[in-house]
């Protein structure tokens, strides 16, 4: 059977000009996460792996189903057998590998060119195979990179940038991320994604700066620790594991830095229709939630780590909001929806890799 | 008498017809005959269950049903839908039981912990050999080239013992290890060490390396022997292989535990290092076994090997705070050798 006839929706509200802001809701919570993680890990280890699939689904519809917007959830719809297929095949693809190189040497060789023309096609359709399985308000996301995209942007400008020595890393930054996000669309709505090279540079300059800022300090903490409790005790077990802490701390803050930083630019200009998306997360934050998250994850020798990861998605969508233009209930399905049911995209779940931002 | 319970129920949700974002509030009333009701606003539907696709239900989000020709409705009455499929004698499924049992969650717990400590203590080991029976002699070799020459430029410097002696010496690896067939490339080499002090180790593929400060504490030939006997276990029984396989297995189970932590990479790298310290002991027991076997082999007495292991404990012994400390991953040197005084 089927629903039709669907012209007499409910009055769509009036039309909103104003621009207002929309917070992304996270309802989901450590302690539940914490029994889903369980059973997951102990099925995937009674399975020898298999149920990983499975696992794995259960996983994301977990946390996209307890993110929600105006009121709406999202959704995942993979299929954990395609799921299963496509780690079989990549397994199975490595054990060959493997094996071709026992059995000659030289065929090694060939591995490398082997990576930079395939790496583009795995990450094209790991990223499809994400957007198209994720849905909200009965519509999927997609994503519209072709190969040609990826290996310009994953190989030439990482190549680049490698000889370059680094001077053309902020081009392929923003290379990438221009491919990632200016492909992705909603239904039948194209996203945005256009900053200028400058943008990038300027926060890899900022970056630069901070780190070493950073560094210097802990440089600086570290001398007058060794300097208020005598050079002779450099060696003994308080005062390097000191040290090694202050250390720590200052990599977590420069790490928490970049990643805060980099996630704001990346999701912060980043287009829909006439909606956009602001993200204002902090570095120092992000890094104290880093630091607090390990503490408790090597003090509970890991039974913190469900609620580890829920602290972690609430706190960053907590500094994500969408700015919308407009009534969001006006986006209509792609005409192409169908086609995602081809079956070279329905097994895409190469490496478990998430090639996101 | 559950029909008429759940007959009046009323499952509150909004519906979507998947060519649009735009939700219509919606309720789905249960009837007879394995039909539902939907009721939009102005319209009534009659819905088949058997031809619709109920997910799974996990913790609290929203329940979804999608409907054959397109579209689907949505809900946060999980215990709604939940009756609904007892009625239509379909199963909720026994994993999303299994998640809401704190009692299930916690045997998972004892369960994963059980695994997880037999898994390191038995699997890894059993595993890495395997898997090092199966890669060819020449890894590793391939595995301790570079090592000394890295090590030449920091911690070691050049024998100072004189020719004649580093010959002699030369003469005693010889002798152990003159029935090894065919195993290894064997090499014998001699380097003053002031900061590790008297020691010997081996690199993967049969490179054999004691410091002028071990020379020193022996006071017969024959209790270095005993040591070049043990560095020779090593390499024969592949343990730097092993362990490299093994560190392998460590950080793949801990990416299995803790992989959707990403903030944890730095940890998972740490890990395997510190538990690599249990595994070291074994093959250090492993190796004095070998050593043994071969005095017994060529008539050696056995307090050779326990006299100078008595020695370098009590010339380590002196300095045990140091960071080098030599019995840092050993086992206890009680354990090793039967110590006089
Ligand atoms: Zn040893």
């Amino acid at each position: 059977m089927s629903i039709d006839n669907t012209d007499s929706v409910f009055d769509a509200p009036a039309p909103v000009t104003a621009p207002r802001a929309l917070p992304f809701e996270f309802r989901g919570s450590g302690s539940e996460y914490f029994r889903i993680w369980i059973v997951n890990l102990l099925l995937t280890i009674v399975t020898v792996g298999i149920y990983s699939a499975w696992a794995k689904v259960r996983r994301l519809r977990y946390f996209h189903g307890s993110t929600s917007l105006e009121g709406h959830a999202f959704d995942y719809h993979a299929e954990p057998v395609a799921i299963l297929i496509g780690r079989l095949i990549t397994v199975g693809g490595y054990a060959l590998f493997l094996l071709a190189g026992q059995i000659n040497p030289l065929l090694n060789l060939i591995v490398v060119p082997l990576l930079l023309v395939g790496l583009p096609w795995v990450i094209l359709r790991s990223r499809r195979f994400h957007l198209r399985m994720t849905s909200w308000r009965g519509l999927r996301f997609g994503f519209h990179g072709d190969y040609k995209g990826a290996f310009k942007a994953y190989i030439l400008w990482w190549l680049a940038a490698t000889f370059t020595a680094g001077i053309l890393f902020p081009v392929f930054l923003q290379r990438r991320l221009t491919y990632l996000l200016g492909n992705s669309a909603y239904g039948s709505q194209r996203a945005g994604y256009d900053v200028a090279i400058k943008q990038f540079y300027a926060f890899y300059g900022w970056f630069i700066l901070k780190a070493l800022g950073v560094l210097i300090l802990a440089a600086v903490v570290c001398g007058a620790l060794v300097a208020t409790t005598g050079s002779g005790a450099m060696g003994s077990a308080p005062v390097s594991g000191t040290l090694a802490a202050v250390f720590f701390v200052a990599g977590l803050l420069v790490a928490g830095i970049y990643q805060a930083g980099q996630l704001n630019l990346a999701f912060g200009n980043l287009t829909i229709g006439p909606h956009r998306i602001e993200s204002t997360l902090s570095g120092p934050g992000l890094a104290a939630l880093l630091l607090t998250n390990a503490l408790l994850i090597v003090i509970t020798l890991g039974l913190y780590s469900p609620w580890a990861k829920v602290r972690l998605i609430r706190y960053q969508l907590a500094h994500l909001h969408v700015i919308a233009t407009g009534d969001l209930g006006d986006f209509t399905a792609s005409a192409t929806a169908d086609d995602s049911k081809a079956l070279g995209d329905e097994i895409s779940d190469f490496f478990d890799v998430d090639f996101g931002i | 008498m559950s029909i008429l319970a759940s007959d009046a129920r009323v499952i509150d949700g909004t519906y979507f017809d998947g060519r649009s974002a735009r939700g219509v509030a919606a309720r789905l009333v249960a009837c007879a005959n394995g039909r539902c009701d939907l009721q939009m606003d102005d319209q009534q539907r009659c819905i088949d269950m058997a031809s619709v696709k109920v997910s799974a239900r996990i913790a609290h989000i929203p329940r979804r049903i999608d409907f054959s020709g397109g579209g689907h409705f949505e809900t946060l009455d999980n215990d709604g839908i939940d009756a609904l499929q007892i009625q239509h004698a379909q199963h909720p499924g026994l994993v999303q039981w299994f998640e809401r049992q704190w009692k299930v969650a916690l045997s998972s717990l004892l369960s994963v912990v059980l695994v997880a400590v037999l898994f390191f203590t038995f699997g890894i080991p059993w595993l890495s050999q395997r898997v090092a029976q199966v890669l060819p002699v020449s890894a590793d070799a391939h595995l301790g080239k570079g090592v000394l020459e890295i090590l030449d430029g920091r911690l070691l410097k050049p024998s100072t013992l004189s020719a004649e002696r580093q010959y002699q010496l030369q003469q005693r690896f010889d002798e152990v290890i003159r029935n090894q067939r065919g195993a290894g490339n064997w090499q014998f080499e001699l380097r003053d060490a002031p900061i590790v002090g008297a020691n010997a180790f081996a690199l993967p593929g049969g490179t054999v390396v004691m410091t002028d400060q071990l020379v020193a504490l022996a006071q017969h030939d024959e209790e270095l022997m005993t040591v070049l006997a043990h560095e020779v276990g090593h390499v024969r029984r592949r343990h730097g292989l092993r362990q490299l396989l093994q560190g392998l297995g460590v950080s793949a189970m801990a990416m299995a535990v803790f992989g959707d932590v990403t903030s944890l990479s730095t940890l998972t790298g740490v890990a395997p290092a510190l538990l690599q310290a249990g595994y070291s002991r074994d093959m250090e027991r492993e190796a004095d076994t070998y050593s043994r076997a071969w005095m017994q082999q060529q008539g050696i007495a056995q307090r050779r090997f326990d006299d100078l292991m008595c020695r370098l404990a009590a010339s380590h012994g002196s300095q045990s705070d140091s960071k080098y400390n030599y019995f840092a991953s050993h086992p206890a040197i009680s354990e090793r050798a039967r110590c006089t005084q």
